[in-house]
């Protein structure tokens, strides 16, 4: 293209317009390094923000779902506690899900139903409902595309509490007590979040264990006959049951095989009884920056089962759901949507709360929080864009001047106005993606070495300059492929802006005043 | 001469500048200019020779009056067209592209008009031509800023057939040379001319005026005496 083969002609440095040729690369160099700053910034916390996104979704999942209070008040849920059949007991869903029978009511053998009882909600055939089984068909019927696995929850509070022996320096041993009320989620075997959160043990872990509890009593990974990947957490009849408990607990001071017992309070006939289950710690993990993750300890379903059985049954609403977990979390819009109209078509919408991480109670502040910064850093560094390729301009009106002689010439063989401030346009817009590209190189470079960059910073300064706690113990190094897209996208279009008014005026110079002058 | 192959037509033709302060150059000037033509285009200084060619090459709007290109108005739309494919212009101070090269500057016309410059194109071919016929094909690749004034202008002068116009305007085209320069200038314009060109040239070298076949004096704003040879 003509245009751009002068635009090119005119970048080029030459000695005979020094001064352009300083200026521009100057442009460009500035242009370069707010590149080179944005993307790197950017993609460290891009990459922090997905790390942050995943270490949330340890304890959870990207979908959650869970019933409503039309489920509890649903002749389904309630039919349980009429029914000998069910022990007058109303079940978990995981319970729902092998129950034989949608409903155990038999009024042979039970009891007259109260007045205010709900109705049953029937299929074409008469039979009820079976809510829990239709909701994982449901599931098991979107495509397999996305990917979608799912499995029931189950979340009970109970207090921890852990005995610590430790030798002093007096060569005596000591004991304390860590208590802690706590939140006990059940473990999800197939949490593949969870198995890259699990710490490796210290060194004070080994020795701890040193002193009788065996490390096949660890936390561990096993394959599956199918080949898959699962969680376990091995309970050994006479210590107790494992737990998996986050990283503030060894930063208090609790190591691997420490043992305690967890209690809970169970109503009896004639008072609150406090029931004591022995626990051991079988490993730690990273929870990232969840408010409750301190507070999280993960068990196996029958400790939580046997905390949440003993509980009213209006305590234990939303403390029990099904997680969904899938491949990719870019996905995750369309699998609710999907997941809403599949439960939409089987009739079992109403029965059902279906929330993407974003939208949980104890992470909304925190994805709102992520959000926010990111727009208001994205506003920052499009101020810095615009800051940078505004040098574009007073170059530009530099070289306008410089090659007026020029544009004069070209008015006289033909080249429209278009055509010169064309000229122009692409000069501000090859300064600014050549920029671009300079920067974006040198942020892949400094990327690449960043942990070196990091290390060599904190041994200057003599501490670490990101704290692990918030930012782990490697700050993530990948590239954002968004970050690219968006520096070179606003630095094109803000350096086509920049061009304009240059371009403007070279395109209005009349070319009998320019060779008469000459 | 037949009214049938005008290619230029001027019609009471004014130009006024305001600044500094109110000057009046051109006060009625019409003309016609026909295919083939070698028209000289004389005066004084400061009697508005060069302005009449900027107006008649479109580089200068008219206060008033109008000119008719190939029996096409000149229009704000169409000038730059016009300057492409119609016209093309010699100047005293030659106006090539110091950074490129003897080529290159020949072949800006045919870029500016998306014509294919490449390699082995049709452009490439005809700019190559005009380098022999001015005599410079030894100096295709030289920057134009190696090139002595002579050898500029005979660039200026292929550059200006590049497009192959019909009309092609030169503000003393040999003001800035030697006599013996000047001739081969001269020459070369004559033989462009003898090939169909109409040649519109303003000058004040008598010599290179009585080649021509028409010579307008303009004096005082106007066309003072016409001489058809």
């Amino acid at each position: 293209m003509f245009e751009l083969s002068v635009a090119l002609k005119y970048l080029s440095p030459r000695w005979r317009q020094l001064s352009v040729s300083m200026i521009s690369i100057i442009s460009i160099l500035v242009i370069a390094l707010v590149v080179w700053l944005i993307v790197v910034f950017f993609s460290v916390t891009h990459g922090l923000e997905k790390s942050w996104i995943q270490k949330l979704i340890t304890l959870t999942a990207p979908i959650r779902i869970t019933p409503t209070e039309a489920y509890y008040q649903s002749y389904y849920y309630q039919s349980d506690s009429i029914s000998s059949a069910s022990n007058y007991a109303t079940k978990t869903i995981a319970e729902k899900l092998v129950s034989p029978v949608a409903d155990p009511y038999d009024p042979e053998i039970d009891g007259e139903p109260p007045s205010q009882w709900p109705q049953p909600n029937k299929d074409a055939d008469g039979s009820v409902v079976d809510i829990v089984k239709k909701t994982f068909n449901a599931i098991d019927g979107l495509p397999s595309s996305l990917g979608v696995s799912s499995s029931d929850f189950e979340v009970a509070v109970a207090n921890v509490r852990i005995k610590l022996i430790r030798e002093g320096a007096d060569g005596q041993w000591n004991q304390s007590y860590l208590n802690q009320s706590a939140y006990l989620g059940s473990l999800d075997p197939n949490n593949q979040s969870l198995m890259q959160s699990l710490l490796p043990p210290s060194e004070a872990d080994i020795a701890n264990l040193s002193k009788g509890t065996s490390r096949n009593l660890l936390v561990n990974l096993q394959k599956t006959s199918e080949g898959k990947q699962v969680v376990i957490l091995p309970t050994d009849p006479e210590i107790g049951e494992a737990i998996l408990l986050p990283k503030t607990f060894r930063d208090a001071g609790t190591r691997l095989g420490d043992q305690g017992h967890i209690s809970y309070y169970s109503p009896t006939l004639s008072a609150v009884q406090e029931q004591r289950l022995p626990v051991y710690v079988a490993g730690f993990y990273d929870p990232g920056i969840i408010p409750i993750g301190g507070k999280f300890i993960i068990v196996n379903k029958s400790i939580t089962n046997l905390i949440r059985a003993s509980h009213n049954q209006s305590e234990a609403l939303s403390t029990n759901g099904i997680n969904i977990r899938f491949d990719d979390l870019n996905n995750l819009e369309e699998v609710k949507n999907s997941l809403t109209k599949s439960f939409e078509q089987a009739g079992i919408l109403p029965y059902w709360d279906i929330e993407t991480y974003r939208e949980f109670d104890f992470t909304r502040d925190l994805i709102q929080q992520l959000r926010s910064e990111r727009n208001l850093w994205t506003l920052i560094a499009t101020v810095i864009i615009i800051v940078a390729c505004s040098n574009i301009i007073s170059m530009l009106i530099i070289l306008v001047n410089d090659k007026k002689h020029e544009i004069g010439i070209l008015r006289s063989m033909g080249a429209t106005s278009a055509s010169i401030a064309l000229i122009f346009g692409f000069c501000g817009v090859v300064m600014g993606m050549l920029g671009s590209l300079i920067g974006t190189l040198a942020a892949i470079v400094t990327l690449r070495n960043l942990q070196t960059l990091i290390d060599w910073i904190g041994s200057l300064q003599g501490h670490e300059v990101f704290n692990p706690v918030f930012y782990g113990n490697t700050l993530p190094n990948q590239i954002s492929a968004d970050a690219i897209a968006f520096v070179v996208l606003s630095t094109a279009i803000i350096s086509l802006i920049a061009g304009i008014v240059p371009a403007v005026k070279a395109s209005m110079l009349r070319p009998s005043s320019i060779l008469r002058s000459e | 001469m037949n009214n049938s192959n005008i290619v230029l037509r001027a019609t009471n033709l004014h130009k006024k500048f305001y600044y500094p302060r109110k000057v009046t150059i051109l006060s009625g000037v019409s003309l016609s200019i026909h295919a083939g033509e070698t028209v000289a285009i004389m005066g004084r200084s400061g009697e508005g020779k060069s302005t009449l060619l900027q107006l008649l090459g479109t580089l200068e709007n008219p206060c008033q009056g109008s000119i008719e290109i190939l029996n096409q108005p000149v229009t704000l739309f169409n000038k730059s067209k016009i300057r492409n494919r119609h016209i093309a212009f010699i100047f005293q101070s030659f106006h090539l592209l110091d950074d490129y090269t003897a080529l290159d500057n020949i072949l800006i016309p045919a870029k500016i008009a998306r014509h294919d410059t490449g390699r082995g194109s049709k452009a490439h071919k005809r700019a190559f031509d005009l380098l022999e016929k001015v005599g410079l094909l030894d100096r295709a690749n030289f920057t134009t800023k190696l090139l002595s004034g002579g050898e500029k202008q005979r660039i200026a002068i292929a550059r200006a057939l590049c497009n192959n116009p019909d009309i092609i305007f030169a503000d003393e085209p040999s003001g800035n040379l030697d006599n013996e320069t000047a001739c081969i200038i001269h020459r070369l314009l004559l033989d462009v001319a003898e090939e169909g060109k109409s040649i519109i040239m303003v000058t004040h070298d008598p010599k290179l005026a009585s080649m021509c076949m028409t010579q307008y004096e303009l004096k005082q704003g106007s066309i003072h005496n016409a001489i058809q040879a």
